[in-house]
């Protein structure tokens, strides 16, 4: 008999192995689930089969009581690292608390993925709370990579960078954002984190060819997906992560996965945030598509 | 460790940005929006019974000015507002004086804002004053405290000393030794 959506979130998860600190020694693969502090307490009752979760690092890099729920979840699901502080892009020097903290954080929890974004956030000591874009230059590469590389020395470990939604273009870029990133990641030896719904909402807005822009990037290099969903102001699109997944952005994927169907996925949904069954329908969405792409595949092979 | 020291044309383009963002400028709107709901959201996050006293205009004006006058110079945006119970305090002589208990609702302020300290891991080395003064409906403020934080219910699922904020906040002395 089928089960229904409620008894599966009630079922211990039967993807969960775990090593001798009893944390999850499982990869982050398949379609995974941003996990939001609403839901925190809903995952660690009803332990919901979900083969991973994205975690907003920075809450939770001071240890308080909600370290202790983090790491409790911990021990069932592999995690990713998603921070928004690093400030890759700016030009203020390295925050060197900030990332040793982070650095504390990979040694306790162990995420099988760290990523930031491809933007600054802070300047002049001035912390802005938003992702704010570069100018595609020589000169940033150069800073972006530089800032890269020491951060990865730190954690002694790779980070991804992920593509932003903008909504300015600076007058004296010189390259594109795909061939930015993919100078960033040659010079840095960095991984990619490619949001498709960024690159959609940037397509929509300032007119920049997504396939392009994914045709511009290293395929080697993308470890990781994004899928969220934007807010639209009469024809103006805005990256909130506020709504379910737009069926424009479901047909990016589609065809992405076409293209590679083995990165890891996430739902990603941060304002608005709907019930857990919610959430969990979007990421059986995301599983069928890759299944679908996967059964394509070998059917094209035979 | 070497220090990276970003090439000076680079600086000013993001400097340049920053300021359009800060005066609204028409081509960075997204972005000043942005700014501005970002902060104010924290605000509504940290001072979830705060509001419950206010008329939603009430606090949405004077968060508007407490982000434009405090600029967030930590990482941390859920630490943001240490100063805004000064701000609540200071509507003892404004124009509105008479809409609300300010004194009260400053000190409900400054305890929201350790409930959020202690729940994000910052309040391990301090204490928060003892209460200043006598509540006549202390009972209700508290109540309503336990009711707005869910960060109060957090121990449900944990094997800590369960409602131990509940408890700091009850015996009014400072949250600290959560571990």
């Amino acid at each position: 008999m089928r089960k229904s959506l409620a008894d599966k979130l009630q079922q211990p998860n039967p993807l969960s192995k775990q090593s001798a600190n009893n944390l999850s020694t499982e990869e982050c693969s398949g379609v995974g689930l941003g996990l939001r502090p609403l839901h925190l307490a809903e995952v660690l009752k009803h332990n919901p089969v979900v083969p991973w979760f994205e975690v907003h690092i920075c809450n939770y890099l001071n240890k308080g009581l909600n370290h202790k729920q983090l790491y409790r979840i911990r021990q069932d699901y592999p995690v990713s690292f998603h921070g928004v502080n690093l400030n890759l892009g700016g030009s203020d020097p390295l925050d060197y608390d900030y990332i040793n903290k982070l650095k504390s954080a990979v040694a306790l929890y162990q995420p099988a993925l760290i990523s930031e974004h491809a933007c600054f956030t802070t300047h002049q000591n001035h912390h802005f709370h938003d992702l704010m874009p570069i100018p595609y230059t020589s000169e940033a590469v150069e800073n972006m990579a530089s800032r890269i590389i020491i951060v990865q020395d730190i954690l002694e470990q790779r980070i991804l960078i992920e593509n932003v939604s903008r909504y300015f273009n600076y007058g004296e870029s010189e390259l594109s954002e795909g061939e930015f990133l993919a100078t960033v990641c040659a010079e840095a030896k960095c991984d990619l984190l490619v949001d498709l719904n960024n690159a959609y909402v940037n397509q929509h807005n300032l007119g920049e060819d997504l396939d392009d822009f994914i045709a511009q990037l290293p395929n080697e290099r993308i470890k990781e997906i994004h899928l969220a969903g934007y807010s639209a102001q009469e024809d103006f699109l805005i990256d909130t992560h506020s709504a379910s997944v737009s069926d424009e952005v479901w047909q990016c994927y589609r065809k992405f996965c076409a293209y590679n169907n083995t990165v890891p996925c996430l739902i990603e949904w941060d304002s608005n945030l709907p019930s857990f069954e919610v959430l969990m329908e979007q990421r059986l969405i995301a599983e069928r598509i890759i299944n679908c792409s996967t059964k394509q595949s070998v059917a094209s092979s035979h | 460790m070497s220090k990276v020291t970003p090439p000076s044309d680079y600086a000013e383009s993001l400097r340049n940005f920053c300021a359009a963002v800060l005066k609204n400028n028409e081509q960075v709107t997204v972005y000043s929006n942005n700014y501005r709901a970002a902060h104010i959201r924290a605000l509504q996050n940290i001072y979830l019974t705060v509001q419950l006293y206010l008329e939603p205009k009430i606090f949405s004006a004077l968060a508007v000015v407490y982000v434009k006058h405090y600029p967030s110079t930590q990482w941390d945006l859920n630490i943001y507002g240490d100063s805004f119970h000064e701000l609540l305090a200071a509507q003892t002589q404004g124009g509105k004086a008479k809409e609300a208990d300010w004194s009260l609702l400053a000190m409900i302020a400054r305890l929201e804002y350790a409930i959020g300290r202690a729940y994000y891991g910052y309040a391990k080395d301090e204490r928060l004053s003892p209460y200043d003064r006598t509540i006549d409906n202390s009972g209700e403020f508290l109540f309503r405290l336990r009711q707005q934080h869910p960060y109060t219910r957090i121990a449900e699922n944990l094997d800590i000393n369960r409602d131990l904020v509940i408890r700091c906040i009850d015996s009014k002395i400072y949250l600290n030794n959560v571990d």
